[in-house]
């Protein structure tokens, strides 16, 4: 969906320094916002505020860290299958059935994660912590609230009001922080959630706010035709939802078989790992942002130049709209490559500066975030693949991409674990390497017979 | 194999696959009673039916009890096979077949493609989904239709070759003779036949089948761009493939003998056998005189009988002969949106008081009082209906469609174009006016039919024929 790109790609050829800063910065709060802010506020609570959640730190951190990671683990699927199906709405011009089928996708999830939330409440002992009530009461509207932030994500790139997004999470954020800090000097690690949970809560009203200003929803009702969109996109589902397993399950493998425990709870933490992968991931957003306002913008615009023009030209035309289309995809992904690969090895090289200065040089080895930081290039390459795949109507080498994801990062993962003991981060990378390598090899096999799978299809 | 086993087969007798598309035994008409009479006339052999229809139906006629078996196959239904790797020889092997038919009109390798595709199981879908497919349809679109839309081309090639490799999918019955009552897509299958069983085949043309789809074609609106010309060379190519694999090639009238010779029929091969009527049944039928003048169409009202065009004839007579009454004898129930039109152009023209709609009903009692018999078809080859008229000894007048102007000895009195009401009017006036030339014309049609239209020569003369080249064969 590349509704946004345009909008900033039209900042960034105004040309001027000011403009170019003005249209990335706005790119990172569209792809990374929640995201970044969670990891931001996370940093800031555990850095300055620390007598806050004083007594007991660990939990706080888990709490959220769970809950970000099932929520894209339980619904990742979700998300895809709602992008396309707004895609679809826009492509056809039916923009009625675009603020109905947003809040059908709101009942959708908050129905679809309350009940995990519910279970996983049930099956912890929570009576340790004080005011535990309040603290079920937020970690249930946290995994809410966070699954609706996911859905909104995907809805503002839509959105023209990227300035009005961006106030939205900065309140949201500070909201966010002020809470952990009033709230868990008078509740401990129940207000703290609480606090947090209000301030993401925030975010999500506001978004949906905004959202009505661009979308109004004139009548309460539920778009059927998206929930039938479901068993049409249903390889779309599994790429999503088997992607973001992929993606998490060696983090929760390092979890579970070798992390540390909160007594009485399922909470499980690694901390050789988990601070560097959430600092890796951040790597990732230059290329994203690449992605959205510069490859995409131009791939989508050869792309349905050539997708419009299929039934009505003669076979020439055909292939020279194919060509062009081809060049574009071409040039995309040489630009994230050699985008994100300056960007890596530059703070690859600077590595123990950086370390230091973030004040990780402690905490962090400095092997694992090199193998970290190298995995990322490729998880950040495979989505972009991934995305081109989809264009392709490539569905089912996708859902298989992403499968592929799974399984190895899994296998990989046990393997390291248990026979080899690599370096955490290891089988992420190789997972990584080979779902770029297979993403790259049916993309290169199939682009250029897209016009074949076409018109073989119907 | 969707086998249907009908009445027990007599293992003395020899047994006749008769391959009818969209006729017998599904859609009454005129071929579908010829193949009727032919069957109940050739008690000697055991017949299967083997109908190519585009939908399910009922049959609509009972079936003689030589009749052993029913095969009814749906174009439209999909085929489904394993999924196969398809080897890359079988696409040097469709192209080396085209460039033959193309270049040579040479369909020879035809045989190869069919072997290949009956002996392998393979999906049609699987085969046109196949890249080899898609990259020989845009080598062959760049050269035929390198100006206009492609998609066009593409789904022309897609529904036409899906019909035709389904049907080289088919598995036939066994049988000692097969006789296809149409080129198209029972010709095809009749050439599948004779290829796997190496079995005669006998081709007998009513119409003509190519040319009848071309018009057809030429009228439908959805049919876009090079789509009308590729559906046309198809089915001309089905045609000369058929002629190429049957061993006789049978058509009514010497005209049609002509078109199939120059659409690649071999002369020898060739022979003209008229369509014949039970004489007895309607020899001098014509017994009553009633008060008004009466004319009648004997017709299923239906658009290719444009029975509009009799009404709108109706109307012109009515105005000139005021005693006069029109009777339109047949089925009303096959097009009953086009038969609501007739009756609301009745109406319009104030007539209704004229113009009697019968329904189905048994000609013989109208032939009893019938003055004239008019034939209003668009499309006809050899209708029986002016056999029957002519034996009952009622004179015709009709358009210049299949034989009828060779029926009609070329008179130009009673014959019009196709969909001129006004000289079909002037045909009924003059014989209404000219009484003695209507009673010449009675004896000379009645000879004429006694002579060459006689059933029990068609008969015979077929039961010949498939001793004939059963013998052959054999041998």
């Amino acid at each position: 969906m590349a509704g946004i790109g345009f909008e900033l790609y039209k900042i960034l050829h105004k040309g001027t320094l000011s403009s170019i800063i003005q249209a990335f910065f706005l790119g990172i709060i569209i792809v990374a916002g929640p995201w970044i802010l969670s990891v931001l506020t996370i940093y800031i609570i555990q850095t300055y505020t620390f007598g806050a959640i004083a007594d007991n730190p660990a939990l706080f951190t888990v709490s959220i860290v769970y809950v970000y990671a099932f929520s894209l683990f339980l619904t990742g699927g979700f998300h895809y299958v709602f992008s396309r199906y707004i895609a679809d709405q826009l492509y056809i011009e039916n923009y009625v059935t675009i603020p109905s089928a947003l809040l059908t996708a709101i009942i959708l999830i908050t129905i679809v994660s309350v009940l995990p939330a519910i279970g996983f409440v049930l099956i912890n002992d929570f009576s340790f912590i004080s005011y535990h009530t309040l603290y079920i009461l937020s970690l249930l509207s946290l995994f809410v609230v966070i699954n609706i932030l996911w859905i909104m994500l995907v809805y503002i790139a839509l959105l023209k009001a990227y300035y009005k997004i961006f106030l939205s999470y900065l309140a949201g954020t500070i909201t966010s922080i002020y809470g952990v800090l009033y709230l868990g000097k008078l509740y401990g690690v129940a207000g703290a959630l609480c606090g947090y949970t209000i301030g993401q809560a925030v975010i999500v009203l506001l978004l949906i706010t905004i959202s009505q200003i661009s979308y109004p929803l004139k009548k309460f009702t539920i778009n059927k035709e998206f929930i039938a969109s479901f068993k049409e996109h249903k390889r779309i589902f599994l790429m999503g939802w088997l992607f973001n397993m992929a993606i998490w399950s060696d983090k929760m493998l390092y979890w579970f078989l070798k992390g540390e425990h909160i007594p009485g709870t399922l909470y499980y933490y690694y901390i050789p790992y988990d601070i560097p992968v959430f600092l890796a991931y951040l790597t990732m957003i230059p290329g994203l942002v690449y992605f959205l306002i510069i490859a995409e913008t131009d791939f989508h615009k050869n792309f349905f130049e050539f997708i419009s023009h299929i039934l009505e030209d003669p076979f020439r035309y055909i292939q020279l709209k194919k060509q062009k289309m081809l060049i574009s995809l071409k040039n995309g992904i040489k630009g994230i490559v050699f985008f994100q690969l300056i960007w890596t090895v530059g703070i690859l090289v600077k590595l123990p500066q950086i370390l230091d200065f973030l004040g990780y040089s402690h905490t962090i080895n400095i092997a694992i975030m090199r193998i970290l930081l190298i995995a990322v290039f490729f998880h950040m390459l495979t989505l972009n693949l991934m995305i081109y795949l989809l264009y392709m109507e490539l569905q089912f080498e996708a859902a298989m991409a992403s499968c592929i994801y799974l399984v190895l990062n899994i296998v990989a993962t046990l393997f390291s674990i248990f026979y080899v003991q690599w370096l955490p981060g290891t089988s992420y990378m190789l997972a990584s390497l080979a779902t770029t390598l297979y993403c790259s090899f049916y993309l290169y096999k199939k682009a250029p017979i897209i016009d074949f799978i076409i018109f073989s299809r119907t | 194999m969707d086998f249907v086993a009908l009445n027990k087969p007599d293992p003395s007798k020899p047994t006749i696959c008769i391959i009818a598309e969209g006729s017998y035994p599904y859609i009454t008409g005129g071929v579908s009673a010829w193949i009727q009479d032919i069957i109940s006339g050739l008690t000697n052999y055991n017949f299967i039916i083997f109908a190519i229809s585009a939908e399910e139906d009922e049959p609509k006629y009972s079936f003689p009890p030589n009749v052993i078996g029913l095969v009814n196959k749906l174009l439209t239904a999909p085929v489904e096979m394993p999924d196969k790797k398809i080897p890359q020889k079988f696409f040097t092997a469709i192209e080396s077949f085209h460039n033959d038919m193309m270049q040579k009109k040479d369909f020879t390798k035809f045989k190869d493609i069919f072997s290949f595709i009956n002996n392998n199981h393979y999906e049609p879908s699987a085969l046109q989904r196949h890249i080899t497919s898609f990259n020989i349809v845009t080598q062959y679109n760049s050269i035929r239709n390198p100006l206009y839309q492609f998609s066009d081309y593409y789904w022309a090639w897609r529904s036409s070759h899906e019909y035709m490799m389904k049907i080289m999918t088919w598995d036939l019955p066994k049988a000692d003779l097969y006789h296809t009552i149409s080129t198209g897509y029972a010709g095809l299958c009749a050439a599948c036949a004779k290829i796997k069983y190496n079995r005669p085949v006998l081709l007998t043309e009513h119409g003509l089948y190519n040319k009848e789809r071309e018009i057809d074609i030429k009228r439908a609106t959805w049919v876009k761009g090079y789509q009308r010309d590729m559906w046309i060379n198809i089915f001309n190519d089905l045609s000369t493939i058929t002629y190429d694999y049957s061993d006789c090639i049978i058509s009514l009238f010497e005209v049609n003998r002509n078109i199939q010779i120059a659409q690649g029929a071999k002369r020898e091969k060739t022979l003209v056998i008229p369509n014949g009527i039970e004489i007895d049944r309607y020899l001098d039928l014509k017994t009553e005189t009633p008060k008004e003048f009466s004319i009648g169409i004997v017709a299923r009202v239906v658009p290719i009988k444009d029975v509009k065009n009799f009404i709108i004839m109706a109307k012109i007579v009515a105005e000139s002969i005021p005693d006069v009454k029109f009777y339109i004898i047949g089925p009303t129930d096959e097009d009953e949106s086009y038969y609501e039109d007739c009756v609301k152009l009745v109406e319009n023209f104030q007539i209704q008081d004229k113009v009697i709609f019968t329904g189905k009903a048994d000609v013989r009692q109208y032939y009893k009082f019938l003055d004239v018999v008019v034939l209003s078809s668009i499309r006809e080859a050899q209708p029986l209906v002016i056999l029957e008229a002519y034996a009952a000894g009622i004179p015709v007048v009709s358009t210049r469609v299949g034989n009828v102007p060779e029926m009609l000895d070329y008179d130009d009195i009673l014959l019009a174009d196709p969909k001129d009401s006004e000289k079909l009017a002037q045909g009924v006036i003059y014989l209404y006016n000219n009484p003695d030339y209507r009673e010449k014309l009675v004896a000379s049609n009645r000879n004429k039919v006694i002579q060459f239209y006689n059933k029990k020569d068609l008969i015979a003369t077929y039961d010949n024929l498939y001793a004939k080249y059963i013998s052959m064969y054999t041998q």
